[in-house]
């Protein structure tokens, strides 16, 4: 019975067995039109790339020319809102104000009067006219304001969605196609 | 000087991914590359399908070369990576144990192996098995007796790690062979 070799052994002659038998395996033989065959691989998958790129361009065009749109319709309708509003918002503002100013006076009135009768009146009906002139002056001066500022909106918000309109999506992804090749 | 402007010319053309270069350069390294992949398992139409992969992915980034390094040894790095990958996505796609993919006549089949016994074989199909590194490991060191610095740049790994490859390669390849093969 032979003795067990030691793992040195072994691994000297798996070594030299191995550098001989994988020097003796045969070579596979090369197909022909490996070359071509990769120029033709790499050309297909170049051009599945470039249809993928132009599908992701057209797709982001469309998100831009759907989101220009949003905004812009967006601004236009708070511009309405802002338009439309301004008129009944400075009436209650004018109301508002002349009821406060119903009040001022009247606590006003009551306790001048006590004091100097009827002169205490006039003069507290002077003020009233006087405060009351100066409520109608800034509730005018608001209602301009928000219909201006609402004009403004309406303005911008419709020039976004007529230029996104403006835009067609072919338009925009023939522009960055060219720069992706 | 001659043959340093011959290479330029060569680069600058393999740069502009030219048909003939291209052709010639394949020419040059596909035993090494068809060897690799056989190495690893791959045989018949597979394995000219993976040489196919190896030269694709090889043409494509051509224009990139930096010549850092020299043009074979960074073909091979390709040929390493791409060969593994294939090797990673065969393995998942077909179930362990499945022998489809050695319909190759020169492949040790299970059934031949019980007939021929033949030692050889038995080490090229063991080979085959071993994890794709230390294939690669085996292939170049003893096969192509390229010398470890050399193995260690084309796998992009320490020197050491490429001892480490063959040493568990020549283990497992000592598991798998029976004791009176190795001393046959």
């Amino acid at each position: 019975m032979n003795p067990k070799p030691d793992d040195d052994v072994v691994d000297a002659r798996l070594d030299a067995k191995l550098a001989r038998f994988l020097r003796e395996r045969p070579e596979p033989t090369p197909p022909a039109d490996l070359a071509t065959r990769a120029i033709a691989r790499a050309a297909v998958a170049r051009e599945a790339a470039d249809a993928k790129a132009l599908q992701l361009e057209s797709w982001l065009a469309r998100r831009r020319w759907f989101n220009r749109v949003a905004a812009g319709a967006a601004a236009a309708a708070v511009g309405a809102v802002l338009f439309l509003g301004a008129g009944p918002v400075a009436k209650q503002w004018t109301l508002v104000q002349q009821a406060s100013l119903q009040n001022a006076t009247g606590t006003t009135a009551v306790a001048s009067g006590t004091a100097s009768g009827e002169s205490a009146t006039t003069s507290a009906d002077g003020g009233g006219a006087a405060t009351d002139s100066s409520s109608s002056s800034s509730s005018e001066a608001a209602q301009i304001m928000l219909i201006v500022g609402g004009l403004v909106v309406v303005g911008l918000g419709a020039t976004g969605v007529q230029r996104a309109l403006g835009s067609s999506t072919l338009a925009t992804t023939e522009l960055y196609v060219p720069s992706l090749r | 000087m001659t043959q340093a402007a011959g290479h330029e010319e060569d680069l600058t053309s393999l740069r502009a991914q030219n048909a003939e270069a291209f052709t010639r350069l394949v020419a040059s390294h596909q035993g090494i590359v068809l060897g690799l992949g056989q190495s690893l398992g791959f045989f018949g139409a597979d394995l000219d399908d993976a040489a196919a992969e190896v030269f694709v992915a090889v043409y494509k980034s051509l224009p990139g070369f930096e010549g850092r390094s020299a043009l074979s040894t960074w073909i091979y790095q390709i040929a390493c990576r791409t060969m593994w990958k294939l090797r990673e996505k065969r393995k998942r796609d077909r179930p362990q144990g499945s022998t489809e993919d050695r319909a190759d006549p020169a492949t040790p089949t299970p059934a031949r192996l019980a007939e021929e016994a033949d030692v050889r074989e038995r080490l090229w199909a063991a080979v085959a098995e071993l994890e794709p590194r230390q294939a690669t490991a085996v292939e170049l060191y003893y096969r192509r007796d390229w010398p470890l610095e050399r193995i260690a740049e084309t796998m992009g790994c320490p020197i050491g790690t490429v001892k480490t490859h063959l040493f568990r390669a020549r283990e497992r390849l000592r598991n798998s062979l029976r004791q009176e093969d190795l001393f046959a």
